[in-house]
């Protein structure tokens, strides 16, 4: 099923980056490394495969899921890339995916998990929580962009606030692995406005860090959920049920 | 007595023989206040320093004030030694293995740029090292054929903020003037191939080989496009062309070619001080002041009719109007704009004490 899916993954990216203009040769390699990673990041979720029946398979589908669509990130830069994509650029751009398509995918389990509980077909239920989080992505991922206006106007009295804004981008994210200066690369300097102010991008190792706890919250949630409920369900979410 | 008469005599002749000089261009009542200015916005400048040395643990911000002291043509006071000595110890601390010297994970041909032109003016040889390494980080980052472009790109010259990314105007003219101030080797490669991304930045289709050469002399930011806060498109405009013509310069241009005059005519037709010329916005302004501080240094002609017909001495308008905004703290904010950081005064200002010491010299 995954191989399927990853076909599919890989026919969906090749034209989406030549839509987003990834194939164009003016495009520095570290801003290609972005590109290339930034696009399978939103569509890797509209093709979860779903959650398994145990939570030990869904953590494997999340883990699998996750590398797989690494991995054709990986491939499509070997060789879009050409010479100025080494390995040792690749890895970190493709480790940083990852990371956040972990996150993506478990939180896509959740979801699922939670519309089958309120009874919703389970293809359905699937469809709707890769669609949901890939969504969520896209508005998470282009903070800087749609945040950068006002956090521009509030930057003298909350210097904090530009920080913020790309702190919490997994765009942000891809670009520190990715080696490229987000708010300076060619298409970000003429389309947001975030340059020309100080600011920060936060380090490989916090970021790491951010996102283990949060996976490590993910993982730990359902644990929390069901002990306070003094249950053992034979299928546990990987989110609470909220209900 | 009469000796000492006869020597403090002698001794005011020759400290008045270069005000004389530049009294030529510049009104003596000016000319003191700037001075006076400079010595106000030193002192604000120096009360800016934190104990590590540094001005907001910045090395852009640590490297200009720096710059600013021991440019002042006053000299530099016994009293400042230990200010400087811990200005130039943050810079060296912040050096990095790859030869850059900045603090943060963007910005590096930049704050290793105005890092090293700030400790050459130290003329302390125990920064040698640091600055031949950024030297060589600087060359390092210019576009070329180590990055698979060739002359016929675009790009090709040029030197952006760090990194892979495009190149621009203002970075690359801020890399050649430190290469500048520390004496850089003039044989290398490195000015030719700038001189290329230069001759692609200005509007003048006759040394520009690319499409979106316009032919009215000024310069753009980046090839084909300029920063959005300046409405993108093409057009040229001040703080760049000020900074194209003193790179021009910097790569050995003869102050009468066709392409510096082109870009002089640029400045003097569109003069003014009251925004940023070409953009209608104060963003940059203070960049700008400080550019074209450099520009009438460089080119050296005191007097000019702008495109309206009026005659102007751009050093002295230019000093009394920094004089003008000056705060009573000696220091100088843009008010109008925070885009890139002049709403801090610690850069407004050592950008504004460097325009007038260069007025001064």
């Amino acid at each position: 099923m995954i191989a399927t899916r990853w076909a599919a993954l890989a026919v969906a990216t090749v034209p989406t980056l030549v839509a987003f203009g990834a194939t164009g040769t003016n495009l520095e390699p570290s801003a290609l490394r972005l590109a290339i990673t930034a696009i399978v990041a939103l569509l890797a979720p509209l093709f979860w495969p779903g959650s398994g029946a145990t939570p030990a398979r869904t953590a494997l589908r999340v883990v699998g899921w996750s590398l797989a669509a690494a991995s054709l990130a990986a491939i499509v830069l070997r060789f879009a890339g050409g010479h100025s994509q080494p390995f040792a650029r690749i890895l970190p751009a493709c480790a940083m995916l990852v990371l956040i398509l972990l996150v993506t995918h478990a939180l896509a389990a959740g979801l699922e998990r939670r519309w089958r509980g309120k009874g919703i077909d389970t293809e359905k239920s699937r469809e709707m929580a890769g669609r949901g989080v890939a969504i969520v992505l896209a508005l998470v991922g282009s903070v800087p962009l749609w945040l950068g206006p006002v956090a521009e106007l509030l930057a003298s009295r909350l210097p904090w606030i530009v920080d913020a804004a790309l702190g919490v981008s997994p765009l942000t994210h891809l670009a520190v692995a990715s080696g490229n200066d987000l708010l300076r690369n060619a298409w970000f300097y003429q389309h947001a406005n975030l340059a020309a102010v100080q600011f920060s991008y936060p380090g490989v190792a916090e970021i790491t860090l951010s996102y283990a706890t949060v996976a490590l919250t993910l993982a730990l949630i359902p644990v929390a959920s069901r002990r306070l409920r003094g249950t053992f369900e034979p299928d546990p979410p990987i989110l609470p049920t909220m209900e | 007595m009469t000796k000492r008469l006869f020597l403090a005599l002698l001794t005011g002749l020759v400290l008045a023989t270069p005000a004389a000089r530049a009294a030529d261009d510049m009104n003596a009542q000016t000319r003191a206040k700037a001075q006076q200015a400079v010595d106000a916005g030193l002192k604000y400048l120096k009360s800016q320093q934190a104990p590590n040395g540094s001005v907001f643990n910045s090395v852009g911000l640590t490297a200009l004030s720096l710059r600013a002291i021991l440019e002042n043509p006053r000299g530099v006071s016994d009293a400042d030694k230990a200010a400087i000595e811990r200005y130039a110890a943050f810079i060296a601390s912040k050096a990095n293995p790859d030869g850059s010297i900045v603090e943060i994970k963007h910005d590096e041909s930049y704050n290793t740029a105005v890092a090293i032109t700030a400790l050459a003016l130290t003329k302390d040889p125990k920064y040698a090292p640091l600055i031949a390494s950024g030297q060589k980080y600087i060359t390092k980052q210019q576009v070329g054929e180590d990055r698979g472009f060739m002359p016929v790109d675009n790009w090709y010259g040029g030197l952006g903020y760090g990194g892979d990314e495009r190149p621009d105007m203002s970075n690359l003219y801020i890399a050649l003037e430190s290469l500048r101030a520390t004496s850089f080797d003039p044989k290398d490669p490195v000015w030719q191939k700038a001189l290329i991304f230069v001759n692609r930045m200005q509007n003048r289709s006759e040394s520009n080989d690319q499409k979106y050469a316009g032919n009215d002399g000024g310069f753009l930011y980046s090839p084909a496009y300029n920063p959005p806060e300046y409405g993108g498109g093409t057009k040229s405009y001040g703080t760049v062309t000020a900074a194209g013509l003193i790179s021009l310069l910097y790569v050995g241009v003869d102050k009468s070619d066709p392409r510096v005059q082109a870009a002089y005519k640029w400045l003097t037709a569109n003069y003014t001080l009251d925004s940023n010329p070409g953009t209608n916005t104060k963003g940059g302004l203070f960049y700008f002041y400080n550019a074209l501080a450099k520009v009438t240094y460089a080119y050296g002609q005191p007097e000019f009719v702008d495109g309206r017909g009026q005659r102007h001495n751009w050093r002295n308008e230019l000093a009394e109007r920094l004089i003008l905004l000056q705060n009573p703290d000696g220091s100088w904010i843009n008010k109008d704009s925070g885009l890139w950081w002049e709403d801090k005064p610690q850069l407004a200002t050592a950008w504004s004490v460097i325009a007038l010491e260069y007025m001064l010299k």
